[in-house]
């Protein structure tokens, strides 16, 4: 199991409040379809994706996810983000893509 | 019996999850297990984005039969399917780019409630669709 403080370096911003940094995960699934997420994603994986919409914290909000890595330096709306901390989702940013999140999280022994 | 009904606003997706976030609320306290859970909210979760992305505004009611059945019953104002199998087909989607950019409309929505139900029926027609959902409460759902 891990948590959103072993993610964090130069590359990953948390954009929620500190509690929501000891938050775990366990695994990720990575995809821009929240339809697929729905089919796909397993208890206490993160999601990777590059939407930063309301839809997304509603989504992990359905699914018991409880970290969002949102990719690609997407921009990411207050309103996002306050929502994020009151359901106590971690919400991650970063300006690398997809598949670089996947093989940093890989190198570094987190998946 | 436990009853309730939410409106669903149309092509507004700040809105969209707020009927399933509060049946997950009273699922929760009911002490429903995880994987039941799961499937009810992502299934009424799946229909109240159908309901915003391709009608003109819906409503879902929920009952939840005590140790039995838990049933969804969600009802929008056109334009309808007009091909139901089509439209269960996984990736054919009427979505527009704006659904795309919210993360929707990958033609899995359908698909997804099917799967995720124990039973689902579909009635459409141009003035509107109805979908009934049943979950079944049982053991091997604990």
């Amino acid at each position: 199991m891990c948590n959103v403080e072993m993610i964090l370096n130069d590359n990953y911003i948390c954009l929620t409040n500190n509690q929501s940094k000891k938050n775990q995960f366990h695994g990720v699934y990575a995809t821009d379809l929240l339809s697929s997420a729905i089919k796909h994603v397993k208890h206490q994986e993160a999601l990777i994706t590059l939407i930063a919409s309301q839809t997304t914290i509603s989504l992990a909000m359905m699914l018991d996810i409880h970290v969002i890595v949102i990719v690609d330096d997407q921009e990411v709306d207050q309103k996002l983000i306050d929502r994020a901390n009151k359901e106590e989702i971690a919400l991650i940013k970063t300006k690398l893509l997809t598949h670089e999140v996947i093989i940093d999280f890989y190198q570094r022994g987190i998946i | 019996m436990v009853e309730k009904e939410y409106q669903i606003i149309a092509k507004n997706y700040e809105l969209a999850g707020r009927a399933s976030s509060d049946i997950k609320k009273k699922l929760k306290q009911e002490n429903i297990g995880r994987s039941l859970l799961k499937r009810i909210c992502a299934s009424c979760y799946e229909a109240e984005i159908n309901v915003v992305i391709h009608s003109v505004g819906g409503y879902m009611t929920f009952s939840h039969e005590k140790d039995n059945y838990i049933e969804v019953n969600v009802y929008d104002d056109g334009p309808g399917i007009l091909d139901i199998d089509l439209a269960m087909t996984e990736g054919y989607s009427t979505a527009t780019e704006h659904d795309h950019m919210n993360g929707f409309g990958a033609g899995m929505g359908l698909s997804n409630m099917k799967r995720l139900s124990d039973v689902m029926e579909i009635t459409s027609t141009p003035l509107g669709t109805h979908i009934r959902m049943i979950f079944i409460v049982g053991e091997s759902n604990v």
